[in-house]
């Protein structure tokens, strides 16, 4: 489970800009140095660290011939060294283990160069157990997954507030349990063309634009599920584990893969021409791979299969794209760094 | 299945091999009738742990009813095709009885799941059927819902797992290439 810190306030000595061409969610910023010790702060709410595992952020500078220290991460006291990343032309990843680091709403970049541009982007705190392993996974999919059903009518007539009827000016492709986005604010469900599930909030005249919403549920719609609509379930789990050492700036640890997750992200609605527009624009946008943000990390996804079910028994008509993931491993144990070694050394006695 | 190569053998591994390649029609023989003996043990010792079926369910085919017998028994029509170049283990394109699609589309329905609409003229007909078998749905239930039983792809994976095909390989080395030693 990852949490970005919230309510963000960006401040200090340095130069500090937004930045949307470079980023890892959309969005990053540019913070530019032009002197040792200039820093930068970030306040936000506050938060107690030691209720998650790491700290998790990405940093990016430009790549440098010598490998020195470039800037001090400062948090609840604790002092971390960065030194100078020349891999890739792209962000890397940080961790920093906060598990024993207490209620923080500040982080201070500070310069160790004279000169340094350094983008920072997706800060936040994570924490990985039994009970969030596959629920964060199969959210972090509904965040990430969007298409557009590409259908917009308006409305024939007045709606008033707590009105269960609604009429459109055309209905076409709305099906009877299709959701609509009235006015682009509210969403409201059909459950037979002309009738709503609920009445609407509030009032709207003849004319106001209604969109047909395409929303992405997990498992747990069951019943209620609109159509057309984007499904994720988990339907299976492999037991295949590995361990692996991940390295924090401040600690290392010893971790287990504890096996991968099989998803069926299933496109589904009762217009088979429209199931059709969308598993083209799935193809061209997700396909056989895609990258999405889980557990504050880019995560890879590969695709397995591909089923196309036709309305074969009075089914809706679905198409299924099973993916197979490794979920976020959990933490062993950690590895401390000897500091101090003392050897007491006995001469023998001749 | 462990091959050693002494370098000075070596000769005699490649000429091995050529004899194998003579025989992988009968290889893959065994492969697909060994695959389809093993996805059909799967599902009746329920091995791939398939979800149970619900009440509608039971009431209509009965408490011995298993998942994925239903429809004319799907699992007896796993055939196996054998061909020079290959061979297939596939449900069969015949229909089920008593419905108008084929056991290879039941199949496939198993892997992706399904919902059927209750509302609107086919949701009229379906609720006409359950009536049928004494199974009345609430007016405000908006879909039957069927949830996948990846049953095939659970046993693509248990079997490769169990490595059946190198055992079988394994088989047929010692069968006709031991002659050359």
């Amino acid at each position: 489970m990852f949490q970005e810190l919230s309510n963000q306030v960006w401040s200090g000595t340095a130069n500090i800009f937004d930045n949307t061409d470079f980023s890892i969610d959309g969005s990053s910023k540019k913070c530019i140095f032009s002197a040792i010790g200039q820093y930068v702060d970030i306040t936000f709410d506050i938060i107690t660290l030691s209720e998650y595992e790491e700290l998790s952020l990405y940093l990016y500078t430009t790549p440098r011939l010598p490998k020195e220290n470039l800037l001090t991460l400062s948090i609840d006291g604790n002092d971390i060294t960065l030194e100078a990343m020349n891999k890739n032309c792209y962000f890397e990843h940080i961790l920093v283990d906060c598990s024993s680091m207490g209620a923080v709403n500040t982080i201070r970049f500070i310069s160790l160069v004279s000169s340094l541009t350094l983008f920072i982007d997706y800060i936040g705190v994570r924490k990985v157990s039994y009970k969030n392993l596959d629920i964060s996974l199969l959210q972090a999919l509904q965040d990430h997954i969007s298409l557009d059903y590409g259908v917009e009518t308006t409305l024939s007539s007045d709606i008033a507030a707590e009105s269960k009827t609604i009429d459109l000016n055309s209905w076409s492709y709305v099906n009877n349990n299709t959701e609509l986005l009235i006015d682009n604010t509210e969403i409201v469900r059909l459950i037979n063309k002309g009738e709503l599930s609920e009445g609407v909030a509030s009032a709207y005249s003849s004319g106001t634009s209604v969109k047909i919403n395409l929303p992405v549920c997990l498992e747990d719609m069951i019943d209620i599920a609109p159509d057309p609509m984007i499904g994720i379930c988990l339907i299976d789990v492999d037991t295949d584990s590995y361990r692996t050492i991940e390295y924090s700036k401040n600690i290392s640890k010893n971790k287990k893969h504890l096996g991968n997750a099989v998803i069926n992200i299933f496109l589904e609605s009762s217009s088979k021409l429209k199931l059709l527009q969308l598993a083209r624009e799935y193809n061209n946008v997700y396909g056989s791979s895609f990258v999405f943000l889980h557990d504050g990390e880019c995560t890879n996804m590969y695709i397995e299969s591909v089923l196309f079910i036709d309305d074969e028994i009075g089914n809706i008509p679905r198409i299924v794209y099973t993916y197979k993931i490794q979920v976020s491993p959990i933490t062993v144990s950690k590895r401390y760094p000897i500091t101090d070694l003392t050897l007491n050394i006995k001469a023998s006695e001749v | 299945m462990k091959i050693e190569i002494d370098l000075k053998d070596f000769g005699n591994f490649i000429s091995g091999l050529k004899i194998l390649s003579r025989h992988v029609e009968e290889i893959n023989r065994e492969r697909a009738e060994r695959f389809k003996r093993y996805t059909k043990g799967n599902v009746r010792k329920n091995r791939v742990l398939l979800k149970e079926n619900s009440p509608a369910t039971v009431k209509i085919q009965g408490t011995r009813h298993r998942p994925l017998r239903f429809s004319g028994e799907m699992l007896d029509n796993l055939k196996c095709e054998h061909k020079k170049e290959a061979s297939i283990v596939r449900f069969s394109n015949k229909k089920i009885r008593d419905g108008d699609i084929t056991y290879e589309k039941l199949a496939a329905l198993q892997e992706s799941g399904f919902r059927i609409p209750l509302q609107g003229s086919k949701g009229n007909n379906v609720r006409k059927f359950l009536a049928a078998h004494g199974i009345y749905v609430k007016k405000s239930k908006q879909f039957l819902v069927v949830p996948p039983r990846p049953f095939f792809k659970r046993t693509i994976e248990l079997y490769l797992a169990a490595e059946f095909d190198k055992h079988i390989i394994g088989k047929f080395w010692r069968k006709y290439v031991s002659r050359i030693k």
